[in-house]
């Protein structure tokens, strides 16, 4: 890793994550007032989520009836705000961070200092993980106050973190995945709407699953899988084969980005 | 130990043609000049060089560092001024130079400043507002502030006004001057005519010539030009080795390869009122060379 690559990224992409930190956090914010207004009525919502058909109540798996739970509550829209938002700009990132300099040709400047192809990876997959980390710490600490808020800190802290920590991995998943597609393209461009369809497809791509008996064995293909939104469980932990998926792949395409970018002919 | 050696060094983008078996040893302290027209392989070479591109086959070695394997240590030692300069739009000049100074471990300097001065370069200004003149002074500055033992320069006065490119010869004579060994990249024939002391010439991916400038330049044609008197009857030379006469306002121009008193015995035979022989210049060498290849 590279000091100077690494404080100049982080600069460079500071703005756009402020935003996305900023969207978010008045997503969340309108989520719990709403949660506040609703909570003395949630017996209507719960009726009226039972009259949905079963295969949408599966799909979209919210737990209406448990959301006097307010962690059960927000699990039901966590997937829409860190997964899918902060996912998505985290694999906009990641197709951008490196294609950038290829793109906009600033990839000649860059490799003609003396600076390794490891450590420019290195530089820019560490501010990616920072940034990212940034957006999902914000979103926590905006959803524990509201948490606490709304149900008078009664809740499990922990539940949440550990809800947070996989949040943070699949976003970080989705970020290195869009390095690495980046990375092993001839000529690297931002592939922003391919990245969006990866996130959204494979939400989709969930969603129809878990509808069909079927094709569940299809479901370990999709990275939603490995989140734990099992927030109403008393035995809600981190479960190693979730962890090791996040981390498993992340380390793998890290390694193999690292190897395709070693040899790789900077065609600009 | 060569400043850059090549050996057998070859790049295919796919089936396409980059460069084939280049071979070029160029020593310490030389400025060597490195010719062809647009698509002929010299900026493949550079980006080689600069471990942008790496080699099909074949090795290259600058300072005895390995292109393939030592591209940071290479860097350390080497300044370089792409055709293009393509800078990250939305910085300052000033917070950018400090940026490329810090990974040679440098601050701005006496040496930075005076370069600054030099190139009169306005440090003020966004990066996005720079003109293509002075995007290129900045990229002379960027590749000269860490004091590099080698200087790579492709197409290095393109956008520079005659003035700026005066100063700029009169830098990379003084670096020279100081140790510095520069490879000079160009279509343009008169700017590697006027600093380089050797010269490789190259053609759809390989070199058709190496040669000191001067043997380039004068042993092989000469450019004489001359007019009749008033009322004298055109009368056509016979001096073999004369490869093209072409008539203007002025009288006769003759380009013409091998001993100039043959030539000379020729033309005193006619009546002339005014006759010039000058070297000719790097152009004509150059085109030369290349219809000499087309022909074999």
């Amino acid at each position: 890793m590279n000091r100077n690559l690494l404080f100049r990224e982080i600069k460079s992409n500071l703005k756009m994550a402020v935003i996305i930190s900023f969207s978010i956090s008045v997503y969340i914010v309108f989520m719990f007032v709403l949660y506040s207004i609703m909570k003395e009525q949630l017996s209507l919502f719960s009726d009226l989520y039972r009259a949905f058909p079963e295969s949408l109540r599966i799909a979209f798996n919210f737990k209406v009836d448990q959301w006097d739970r307010v962690l059960v509550f927000y699990m039901s829209y966590f997937v829409y705000h860190i997964p899918i938002m902060a996912g998505g700009y985290s694999i906009i990132l990641g197709t951008r961070i490196l294609s950038k300099e290829e793109e906009k040709k600033t990839a000649e400047f860059l490799l003609s200092r003396p600076v390794s192809r490891q450590q420019i990876i290195g530089s820019k997959l560490v501010t990616l993980m920072i940034l990212v980390f940034g957006v999902n710490l914000i979103s926590f600490i905006i959803v524990l106050f509201s948490c606490g808020i709304v149900s008078d800190w009664d809740f499990s802290v922990k539940t949440l973190t550990i809800l947070h920590t996989y949040g943070y991995l699949m976003c970080l998943f989705f970020g290195v995945l869009g390095f690495f597609i980046t990375v092993i393209m001839k000529r690297a461009k931002a592939i922003t709407g391919i990245g969006i369809g990866i996130v959204l497809g494979s939400w989709f791509f969930d969603m129809m699953l878990r509808t069909s008996d079927r094709f569940q064995y299809l479901l370990f293909l999709t990275p939603f899988k490995y989140l734990n939104l099992d927030v109403g469980s008393e035995n809600y932990a981190f479960e190693w084969w979730r962890l090791l998926f996040f981390l498993g792949t992340s380390a793998a395409l890290i390694v193999l980005s690292s190897l395709f970018y070693r040899r790789k002919d900077i065609l600009i | 130990m060569f400043a850059i050696e090549t050996i057998g060094l070859t790049k295919y983008y796919g089936k396409a043609r980059g460069i084939i078996d280049l071979n070029l040893e160029i020593d310490e302290g030389e400025i060597f000049g490195f010719i062809g027209p647009n698509g002929s392989g010299k900026t493949t070479t550079i980006r080689l060089l600069l471990s942008l591109l790496f080699p099909t086959r074949g090795t290259g070695t600058i300072f005895g560092y390995d292109i393939v394997k030592q591209g940071p240590e290479i860097k350390k030692v080497v300044g370089f001024i792409p055709s293009e300069n393509h800078y990250y739009e939305n910085m300052f000049v000033k917070e950018f130079i400090q940026y490329s100074a810090r990974f040679f471990g440098i601050r701005l300097d006496q040496r930075s400043n005076r370069l600054i001065d030099a190139l009169d370069l306005d440090l003020t200004r966004k990066i996005a507002d720079l003109s293509l003149g002075n995007k290129k002074k900045l990229a002379v500055i960027l590749s000269l502030i860490h004091k590099p033992r080698l200087l790579i320069l492709d197409e290095p006065t393109t956008g520079l006004d005659p003035l700026i490119q005066n100063r700029f010869f009169e830098i990379l004579r003084e670096e020279n001057e100081s140790g510095m060994t520069i490879f000079f990249s160009s279509h343009n024939l008169s700017d590697v005519e006027k600093l380089c002391h050797k010269v490789a010439i190259i053609k759809e991916g390989r070199i058709v010539k190496i040669d000191d400038m001067n043997s380039i330049k004068a042993k092989l044609i000469s450019r004489v030009t001359y007019r009749l008197k008033t009322g004298a009857k055109e009368c056509p030379l016979k001096t073999p080795g004369i490869i093209s006469t072409e008539k203007n306002k002025e009288g006769f121009s003759i380009l013409y390869r091998g001993e100039i008193s043959a030539l000379l015995e020729d033309l005193s035979k006619i009546p002339i009122e005014k006759l010039t022989i000058s070297e000719p210049d790097l152009e004509e060498v150059f085109m030369h060379y290349y219809r000499d290849d087309e022909e074999k």
